[in-house]
């Protein structure tokens, strides 16, 4: 599987809402505090959304398929 | 809406990946030290499965971007704008106009039209006072509480103030263009810089970029004032009373217009400038005034249909306005290349088409090396100066992938 098929895997398997903070953080350009907000969570629960979404991405390039 | 109970975020133990993860994660949102650094760069020399895991979040993070476009991510991204947006709808019931809106940029960031954000549908007066913006690249409409209209062009700030006896508006930066609803009552008003612009029941658009103001008018009968007395409050300027109603071609009283006909320019900053439909006025940043009676609507109004039409303007100028419009900017280090006089129309945000057309027609070295700039220069050899001030021409179809 290419690395974009595996990125669409894991973002697919991700909780929705850990999803959400990383799309919106990383996609969108928005800041913790804003999506915080929105969502209505804490600014440090979205950052452990952000750093567990991440670690799954990374989690799938050390199993390497399809990462070169 | 009930309180969402705490989700168990991490159950499991951390593997290598989390815990670099919530490394480069803190490292990002603040609370970074010069110590945490050292740390952090201790860690990687001594630890290499540590150092591995790190990178791979790194490439990781990297790699969205990479891929942000694509129809597979855009899908997710839109889902995380939807599922913020219901997450937060009762949120926009208490939310003060005054709030910033921060499903702007999402919605321009995806490409998304948000036209109307929740809270803002269920109101009955539709838009009130308050602040409006738009991002690079976005342009949206607000129809305000009189049904007025207000198009916002890209990366514009504007901020309207109704009371009872006055519509106020300020543009702060970029371009509108504006639908008046006729209110005798109520003069629609919107201050660019140091003019008001007076209007009853009229569309025209004000750009204000660079401190200069440039007016066009559609239709109906615009009066244009010195500002000062606007800034503070609701004083009206003692020159002009509000024009009746239109009831046709330019009957009005014409204060302060020449007679002579054609293109006048005046410096005086203190009169009043009335316009009539289809003209329009462009105010330097030196405060000197232009009148054309032949205004040129298309191009004044091209950003609707997401173009940037360019007569005669100096590349600086034209890059200038098509900075606006993307992410990625034009820098030109070389003040010889920013004053050549160059036209053409262009899509909107179409950064890289533009270049490719400046590239056609000018002898310039294009340095795309920074992810953010690129970079004009002025080619240094014998071609270089032979056709420098003639002015170059062009119609640039843009390819139909652009992405404005």
């Amino acid at each position: 599987m290419g690395e974009l098929g595996q990125i669409a895997r894991a973002l697919e398997e991700m909780n929705v809402r850990t999803r959400t903070v990383l799309m919106l953080i990383r996609l969108e350009q928005m800041k913790a505090a804003t999506v915080a907000d929105m969502l209505g969570i804490s600014l440090s629960a979205v950052n452990k959304h952000l750093a567990k979404g991440i670690a799954r991405l990374a989690e799938l390039r050390r199993r390497g398929d399809g990462e070169s | 809406m009930s309180k969402k109970p705490a989700e168990p975020i991490d159950p499991s133990p951390p593997t290598v990946e989390q815990t670099a993860s919530d490394t480069f994660v803190r490292r990002l949102h603040g609370e970074w030290t010069p110590a945490d650094l050292t740390a952090l760069e201790a860690r990687l020399k001594r630890d290499p499965a540590y150092a591995d895991a790190y990178a791979r979040v790194k490439a990781a993070w990297d790699s969205l971007d990479t891929y942000a476009e694509v129809p597979e991510l855009m899908a997710y991204r839109e889902q995380a704008i939807a599922y913020a947006r219901d997450a937060s709808a009762d949120r926009w019931l208490k939310v003060s106009p005054h709030t910033r809106n921060p499903w702007r940029n999402a919605a321009a960031a995806a490409g998304i039209a948000l036209a109307i954000a929740a809270g803002w549908e269920l109101s009955p007066y539709g838009y009130g006072s308050g602040h409006y913006q738009t991002d690079i690249g976005e342009q949206r409409i607000v129809e305000l509480e009189d049904h007025s209209r207000i198009a916002l062009d890209t990366a514009t700030r504007l901020k309207v103030r109704y009371s009872d006896d006055a519509r106020i508006v300020q543009l702060q930066e970029g371009q509108a263009q504006f639908s008046v609803a006729k209110d005798p009552a109520r003069p629609f008003k919107v201050v660019a810089g140091n003019r008001t612009i007076i209007a009853i029941g009229t569309v025209f658009t004000v750009e204000y970029v660079d401190r200069k103001v440039h007016v066009a008018l559609m239709e109906g009968k615009v009066a244009v004032v010195p500002a000062e007395s606007e800034h503070s409050g609701n004083t009206r300027p003692s020159s002009f009373s509000p024009p009746a109603p239109s009831d046709g071609e330019g009957q009005g009283v014409r204060l302060e217009k020449g007679s002579a006909p054609g293109e006048k320019s005046r410096d005086d900053r203190n009169v009043t400038i009335e316009l009539i439909a289809g003209e329009e006025l462009r105010i330097s940043r030196d405060g000197e005034s232009t009148v054309s009676p032949k205004a040129d609507i298309e191009a004044a109004t091209a950003w609707r249909e997401g173009k940037v039409i360019i007569r005669s303007e100096t590349l600086g100028d034209a890059v200038r306005r098509l900075n606006r419009y993307s992410r990625r900017q034009i820098q030109i280090d070389d003040a010889a290349l920013a004053a050549k006089l160059i036209s053409g129309v262009f899509e909107a945000g179409d950064t890289q088409g533009f270049v490719s057309a400046i590239q056609r027609y000018l002898p310039v070295t294009v340095d795309e090396s920074a992810s953010r700039t690129i970079k004009l220069k002025l080619q240094i050899g014998p071609t270089g100066s032979a056709s420098a001030d003639r002015e170059r021409s062009w119609q640039y179809d843009s390819p139909p992938d652009s992405h404005f």
